[in-house]
C-alpha cells in the first residue's frame, strides 16, 4: 500500500515538472528584420487565422453577407481604404459629387476581368448595390449608405450613379466596407463559385477548418507575391501561436499580445504590428438613477484610470495609451483637438470629495447611505486582466467595482435595450472599419442611430448635456470635405471623452501578426476587415 | 433504461450496512487514509484560507507580474501580480465549497425524492422515477451546460445546475435502498402496528440510509468538483476577480508558453482533490461493503460496480 | 428474446419523447425574446414588423404546445429551424460538424479498445504484482485529472516542447492523436480495471481451475475462457462509458479547437442560439439513448438471465 502512495506522489511530481519551468522572458521586442532572400513567386503561405467567420448560404430568411478579411481580396470594393485611412481607387478609378448635391458618380476601371474571365462592367455594380438585396440578401451598408435598393443607376458600361434617398456626403468613405464589395451580376458572394475580381481566387473551403486561395495572375493591380494562400482556423489564440512555433503555419493573424516579446526575441520569428486599430473603450452609463449619471463620478473614473498599467498589463505593451475612439489617422489633422487624459488620482479624489463622496472605513466612498459602487460589464471576450486593472485603479480613488461578465451578446443586448441597463461601465473593444471619420461616435452615441441610448450625450431626456453633440453629427454629415468631417468627428470625441467623460479611452491596441523569419509583411492595416495581402511575401526555402 | 437501473439496484444492495467493526481496516488502508487526510487538510485549509493566505488574493501588483516562486510568493505571482498561493487557497474555498454545497444539495434533493418514491405509493414513484429516467437520458455535462447557459453565470446558478442534473442518480439509489429496508421485518412489524409512514421513515428508514449516503457523497465530491470546475473553465462560473480553480485555469491558458505554472497550480489542485476524494470514497465504501475482504486486491466484486458509476460520468 | 427487445424499445420511445419535451421546455423558458434576438442578428435596428416576422418564423406566435408539436414535427423531418448565429439551417451546420466529432469519438473508442483489453488482462495476470499496482495508480489518475488540464499538459509536452504533434485544429491523423488520448483516458482506465476485476472473478471459478490443472497457462485461459465471460459485466457499463465519451468530447473539442459538435454546443450556448441548442442537445440525447438501447440488447444476447427478467 505504501508503495502505491509513493508511486502516486511521484506521478504528481512528474506532472508538476512537466508544466513547470516557465519564466518571464526578459527579452524586449525587436523590430522586424528584413528578409535576406528574395520572395518566392511560387511560394505558399500557411496562415493561422481566428475563428471561421464565413457564414454561408442563407436560411431562406434574410441572410447577411459574409464579411471576412479575404472578402477584399476575392471581391473588391469600388474604393479601398488604405492603411493610413485615405481612400484609394479600387474598382472605381475616381468619383465625384454631381451638382445636385446628392448624386455620386463613379467612373469604373476598364479591362478588369472576373475570375471566370468575363469582363467587369457597370451592370455588376448596379446588381451588387441593388437587385441583389431583393434576393434575400440584406446589406446593412447599403441600407445605411443609400437607404434604398433602387439608388444605383447605370449611366454607361463604366459609369454608375449612386443617388441615396437623402444626401450622403460620406458615401465614398462608407462604401470601402467589404460588405459593399462588388459581385458579378446575377451571383452572390456567399455561394460558389465565388468568382470575384480581386488578387486572390477562391480554391476551396471546409467550414471551421480551411480556406484555400490562389493568386489571380490576371489581376488588374499589383499581383500577389506568392502563389498560394491557405488559411486554417484556430479560434484559440494560444493554439494559433503554437501553430506558428511548431512550424505548421508561416503567418499568424491576431497573435496574443502576451506572446509578442518572446516571439520577437526568437530569431526564427518576427512580429509585425499595425498602428492602433482596436480601441479599448470604457463606456459610461449616464441614465438617470445610475451613480454615473453624476458627472463628478464620471470625471473621477476618467482620471483614476492608469492607462499605462492597462497597456502594460492587458496588452503587454502592444498598444498606445487611449486617446481617441478610433484610429488616429481617421481624424487627420483634427486628431490633436482631442486631449490625452492622464492619470490624476489627486484630481479624481478631489472631485469626489467636492461632490460629497466621503471615504469610509474600508476605503470606499459613500454619500449618505449610498455606497460608491459601480457595476462593470465585460463581455465574454474581454480578458479578466482588463476588468481587474480597471477595478483596482478605481479602488485607489475609493470607488468599489463589481465585475459582471456577460456570457453572451444576447444578455448584454438585453441589458442595453431594456433602457435601464443595470450597469455603470461597459468595456468593449470596437473597430473602425469605415473611412467615415464620424462612423464610430455616430454609430454608438447619436440619438438618431444608437440603440444603446445610455451612452448618448443627449440620450437621457432628463439630463440633457446640450445639443452640442448632435450639432457636430449634423456638421459631419454635411461636411463637403473629409477634413471638415474629421474636425466634426474630433469635436464629438472631445465632448465624449474630455468634456462629458462618457467614453474613457483606455488603449489603442495594435493588430499583431507573427510570422516565420522567411515571411515579409510591411503593410498591416489598423482595420483588419480592410487588410489586403499585397505586401505579404515568403522567401524561397 | 435498464443499464443504470441494474447497476444502481445492485449498488443499493451492497450499501446495506453491516455494522461490523471495520474502522481498523480503513485506517490500515494507506491510500484511503492518504485520500482522507488530503481531503480533510484541504477542506481545513479552505476554511482557514483568510488566515492562512499570506496576501489578499485579489490585491494586484502590476510591477511584479509572473514572478517565480519565492519566500514572499510561494507559488509565484500571476499575470496581474497577485499572489498565486493565496489565490489557490482562496480558490479552494470556492471550488471545494461548491463541491460540498453541490453534493449536499444533491443528497438532500435525492434523498427526499428517493424516500418519497420508495415510501409513498405508485403514483409518486412512477412520477419521480420517470422524470429521473428522462434526466438520466442525457449525459450530465451536456445537460448542465444547457441549464447553466440558460440560467446565466454565477455561483448560485452553478450549484442549482449541479443539483438539477445529478439528483436523479441519488433518488434512484435511495429509492432502491428504501425498498430494501421496507421489506425488513422490523419495518413490516411497525407497519402492521399502524405506525405512520413519516414515523417509519424517521425511525427506521432514514437512519439506515445515513452511512451509504455519506459514502456516495464522498465519492461524488470528486465528480462534482470536476463538473463545477469544468463549467467554470468553459466560462460559466464566477465573475472575476474571485479566485476559483476552473476559472484560474481558463485565465491561465493564454499564458501557456510564458507561464505554464499558472496552468499547473489550479490543474494540480483539482487533480489532487479529485484523487483524494476518490481514494477516501473507495476506502469509506469498503467499510460498508460486505463483499470486500481485508486482504482483497484493489478492485473487487462489489467495488467495481460503484467505481464505474462514480467515475464514468466525470468529465 | 424478441419480447425483451420489444420491451426495451417500448420504454425508449416515451423516454425520447419526454426528453425532447424537456429540452424544448428548458430552452423555451430561457429569459429574453428569441424573435427579437433573431431579428437583431439580421439587421442592427429591427423594426417591429421584422421582429414579428422572426416571431412567426420561429412559431413563437403560437401556443406553447403547438410550438413544441411543430418543432417535433420539424425534428422528425430533419428541419430544426434556422441557426441564429450561423445564419443557415441548424441541420446543415450540424452536418458540417458531425464528421469531425464522429472521427474523434471513433478514434477514442479505438484507443479504448486497443488499450483497455490488454491492460485489463495484464492487470489480472499480474494480480498484486507491481504491474497491477502501477496500473491502478494510472487508472486513478486518469479518473481524477480534468480533461481540460490533461489536454494542456499534452499540448505543452508533445506539441510545444517536443514538436511531435500539431497543437490543435483538425488536419489529418497527427492532429487526431492528442484529442483522442484525452477523450479515451477515462474510459480506458475504467474499462481496463473492470475487465481486470471481472477476469479475476472468472479465474477463481471452478472450470478455470480445472483448465489450469489440465496444464493450460494463464494466457491460454484468458484467451479461451476469460474474455468472453469477463465481457458480460463490462458490457453493462458501455452505455455509461459512451456518455462519458460524449462529455469528454465537449471539453476536448474546446481545448484542441476541434471543429465538431461539442464545440458547436458550447458556442451555441454562449451565443444563445436557441434552435441550435435544442438541436444539439436532442441529438446528444438521442444518440445516448440509442447506444444504451444497443448495449441493453448486447447484454441480453450475452447474458440469458436478463432476457428472462424481461418476461416477468
Amino acid at each position: 500500500m505504501r508503495r502505491k502512495a509513493l508511486a502516486l506522489v511521484m506521478l504528481m511530481g512528474i506532472l508538476a515538472a512537466a508544466c513547470g519551468g516557465g519564466s518571464d522572458s526578459k527579452n524586449t521586442a525587436q523590430t522586424a528584420t528584413t528578409v535576406s532572400s528574395k520572395p518566392d513567386p511560387n511560394g505558399e503561405i500557411r496562415i493561422a487565422a481566428n475563428e471561421d467567420q464565413w457564414p454561408v448560404n442563407g436560411t431562406g430568411a434574410k441572410a447577411t453577407h459574409f464579411m471576412y478579411v479575404y472578402n477584399v481580396n476575392v471581391y473588391e470594393p469600388l474604393v479601398y481604404l488604405a492603411s493610413d485611412y485615405t481612400l484609394k481607387p479600387g474598382l472605381a478609378l475616381r468619383w465625384e459629387l454631381q451638382p445636385d448635391g446628392k448624386t455620386w458618380r463613379f467612373f469604373l476601371r476598364q479591362g478588369v476581368k472576373w475570375h471566370d474571365g468575363t469582363p467587369f462592367t457597370a451592370d455588376d455594380v448596379v446588381w451588387s448595390w441593388g437587385p441583389r438585396q431583393n434576393e434575400g440578401k440584406t446589406l446593412s451598408t447599403v441600407q445605411g449608405t443609400l437607404g434604398s435598393a433602387d439608388a444605383v443607376k447605370k449611366i454607361d458600361d463604366f459609369t454608375v450613379d449612386f443617388t441615396p434617398t437623402s444626401p450622403n456626403l460620406r458615401l465614398p468613405e462608407q462604401i470601402v466596407h467589404p460588405e459593399g464589395a462588388i459581385v458579378k451580376n446575377g451571383t452572390h458572394n456567399d455561394t460558389a463559385p465565388y468568382s470575384g475580381t480581386g488578387p486572390w481566387k477562391f480554391v476551396s473551403y471546409t467550414p471551421a477548418q480551411t480556406a484555400v486561395f490562389e493568386r489571380n495572375d490576371n489581376y488588374w493591380g499589383e499581383k500577389p507575391q506568392f502563389k498560394k494562400m491557405s488559411i486554417r482556423f484556430y479560434p484559440d489564440p494560444q493554439t494559433r501561436l503554437e501553430a506558428l512555433k511548431s512550424g505548421q503555419a508561416d503567418f499568424v493573424i491576431d497573435l496574443p499580445a502576451d506572446a509578442t516579446k518572446a516571439l520577437a526575441a526568437d530569431s526564427n520569428f518576427k512580429v509585425v504590428t499595425s498602428k492602433p486599430g482596436r480601441n479599448h473603450l470604457l463606456y459610461v452609463n449616464k441614465l438617470e438613477g445610475r451613480i454615473t449619471n453624476e458627472k463628478a463620478v464620471r470625471e473621477a473614473v476618467a482620471y483614476s484610470i492608469d492607462r499605462k498599467a492597462y497597456v502594460d498589463v492587458v496588452l503587454d505593451g502592444n498598444a498606445e495609451q487611449g486617446r481617441w475612439m478610433a484610429p488616429q489617422s481617421v481624424l487627420g489633422a483634427s486628431a490633436n483637438n482631442v486631449a490625452q487624459l492622464t492619470t490624476d488620482l489627486a484630481r479624481a479624489k478631489k472631485v469626489l470629495d467636492d461632490a460629497g463622496w466621503k471615504v469610509g472605513s474600508d476605503g470606499i466612498r459613500s454619500k449618505g447611505d449610498k455606497r460608491l459602487k459601480l457595476i462593470l460589464l465585460g463581455q465574454q471576450e474581454v480578458p479578466e486582466s482588463a476588468l481587474v486593472v480597471i477595478q483596482s485603479n478605481l479602488k485607489a480613488a475609493g470607488i468599489d467595482v463589481e465585475i459582471k461578465k456577460t456570457p453572451d451578446v444576447a444578455t448584454r443586448n438585453a441589458l442595453y435595450n431594456s433602457g435601464k441597463g443595470d450597469f455603470d461601465l461597459d468595456l468593449e473593444p470596437p473597430n473602425q472599419n469605415d473611412g467615415n471619420p464620424a462612423f464610430l461616435p455616430v454609430l454608438r452615441m447619436s440619438t438618431r442611430t444608437a440603440t444603446n441610448i445610455q451612452f448618448a450625450p443627449n440620450g437621457a431626456p432628463a439630463t440633457p448635456s446640450g445639443p452640442a453633440f448632435e450639432a457636430e453629427v449634423d456638421k459631419s454629415i454635411a461636411a463637403k470635405t473629409t477634413a471638415e468631417a474629421q474636425a466634426a468627428s474630433a469635436n464629438m470625441m472631445k465632448i465624449l471623452s474630455n468634456d462629458e467623460y462618457l467614453v474613457i479611452n483606455l488603449a489603442g491596441a495594435y493588430r499583431i501578426y507573427g510570422m516565420s523569419k522567411n515571411v515579409s509583411f510591411t503593410d498591416p492595416h489598423p482595420s483588419f476587415t480592410n487588410q489586403t495581402w499585397g505586401s505579404l511575401s515568403i522567401a524561397a526555402k | 433504461m435498464s443499464t443504470p437501473e441494474v447497476t444502481l439496484r445492485q449498488a443499493g444492495d451492497a450499501f446495506v450496512p453491516q455494522g461490523q467493526p471495520v474502522l481498523r481496516r480503513f485506517v490500515r488502508d494507506a491510500s484511503a487514509m492518504a485520500g482522507l487526510s488530503i481531503a480533510v487538510l484541504a477542506l481545513l485549509a479552505a476554511l482557514l484560507a483568510p488566515w492562512l493566505a499570506t496576501r489578499d488574493p485579489t490585491a494586484t501588483n502590476f510591477g511584479s507580474r509572473f514572478a517565480s516562486p519565492s519566500r514572499s510568493h510561494p507559488m509565484g505571482t500571476d499575470n496581474l501580480g497577485r499572489d498565486e498561493f493565496s489565490r489557490i487557497l482562496h480558490g479552494a474555498r470556492l471550488s471545494l465549497g461548491m463541491a460540498v454545497a453541490g453534493t449536499v444539495g444533491i443528497s438532500v434533493v435525492g434523498i427526499t425524492l428517493g424516500l418519497v418514491a420508495g415510501m409513498y405509493g405508485r403514483l409518486a414513484e412512477t412520477l419521480i422515477m420517470r422524470v429521473a429516467d428522462v434526466f438520466l437520458a442525457l449525459p450530465t455535462l451536456i445537460l448542465a451546460l444547457v441549464v447553466v447557459g440558460l440560467l446565466g453565470q454565477g455561483l448560485r446558478n452553478l450549484i442549482i445546475t449541479i443539483v438539477l442534473v445529478q439528483w436523479p442518480g441519488y433518488a434512484r439509489i435511495v429509492r432502491g435502498m428504501t425498498l430494501k429496508v421496507r421489506e425488513r421485518d422490523f419495518v413490516e412489524a411497525a407497519r402492521a402496528a399502524g405506525t405512520s409512514r413519516l414515523r417509519i421513515v424517521a425511525r427506521h428508514v432514514a437512519p439506515n440510509l445515513v452511512g451509504p449516503v455519506v459514502v456516495l457523497s464522498t465519492l461524488d465530491m470528486g465528480r462534482v468538483l470536476l463538473a463545477v470546475s469544468g463549467l467554470s473553465f468553459l466560462g460559466f462560473g464566477i465573475s472575476p476577480p474571485t479566485p476559483e480553480w476552473g476559472a484560474m485555469l481558463a485565465d491561465a491558458k493564454i499564458y501557456l508558453d510564458r507561464a505554464p505554472q499558472l496552468l499547473a497550480w489550479p490543474g494540480l489542485s483539482i487533480t489532487t482533490m479529485v484523487l483524494a476524494f476518490n481514494l477516501a470514497g473507495d476506502g469509506l465504501r469498503d467499510l460498508l461493503d460486505p463483499h470486500t475482504t481485508d486482504d482483497g486486491p484493489g478492485w473487487q466484486k462489489g467495488r467495481r460496480r460503484r467505481r464505474a458509476r462514480a467515475h464514468l460520468s466525470t468529465t | 428474446m424478441a419480447r425483451y427487445f420489444g420491451r426495451r424499445l417500448l420504454v425508449a420511445v416515451p423516454t425520447l419523447l419526454a426528453l425532447s419535451f424537456l429540452i424544448f421546455a428548458l430552452v423555451s423558458s430561457a429569459p429574453g425574446d428569441p424573435s427579437e434576438e433573431l431579428a437583431r442578428r439580421r439587421t442592427q435596428d429591427p423594426k417591429p414588423a421584422e421582429i414579428a416576422e422572426a416571431k412567426a418564423e420561429l412559431h413563437l406566435d403560437r401556443p406553447f404546445l403547438t410550438q413544441y408539436g411543430l418543432w417535433l414535427k420539424g425534428a422528425l423531418t430533419g428541419d430544426l429551424g434556422p441557426s441564429f448565429a450561423k445564419k443557415r439551417p441548424v441541420v446543415d451546420e450540424i452536418k458540417d460538424r458531425f464528421g469531425a466529432t464522429v472521427e474523434l469519438a471513433f478514434a477514442a473508442l479505438l484507443l479504448v479498445v486497443v488499450m483497455a483489453v490488454p491492460l485489463g488482462v495484464l492487470g489480472a495476470m499480474f494480480h498484486r504484482h507491481w504491474v497491477d499496482q502501477g496500473l491502478r495508480v494510472w487508472a486513478l489518475l486518469s479518473a481524477s485529472i480534468p480533461g481540460f488540464f490533461f489536454g494542456y499538459l499534452l499540448i505543452i509536452e508533445l506539441a510545444t516542447r517536443l514538436k511531435l504533434l500539431p497543437v490543435a485544429g483538425r488536419q489529418g491523423l497527427p492532429s487526431l492523436i492528442m484529442p483522442a488520448i484525452v477523450v479515451a483516458a477515462l474510459p480506458t482506465a475504467v474499462i481496463s480495471r473492470l475487465l481486470r476485476a471481472s477476469l479475476l472473478e472468472v479465474f477463481s471459478d471452478d472450470y478455470v481451475r480445472t483448465a489450469r490443472s489440465k496444464g493450460l497457462n494463464s494466457f491460454q485461459i484468458v484467451a479461451r475462457h476469460g474474455l468472453r465471460n469477463a465481457a458480460i459485466p463490462v458490457v453493462t457499463y458501455l452505455g455509461t462509458v459512451f456518455g462519458g465519451l460524449l462529455e469528454g468530447v465537449v471539453i476536448t473539442e474546446i481545448v484542441f479547437a476541434w471543429p465538431g459538435v461539442g464545440r458547436l454546443t458550447v458556442e451555441a450556448i454562449s451565443q444563445r442560439d436557441y434552435p441550435m441548442i435544442q438541436a444539439v442537445v436532442l441529438m446528444a440525447g438521442t444518440i445516448y439513448l440509442v447506444v444504451n438501447l444497443a448495449v441493453d440488447m448486447l447484454y441480453g444476447v450475452l447474458d440469458p438471465r436478463i432476457r428472462l427478467e424481461g418476461r416477468r
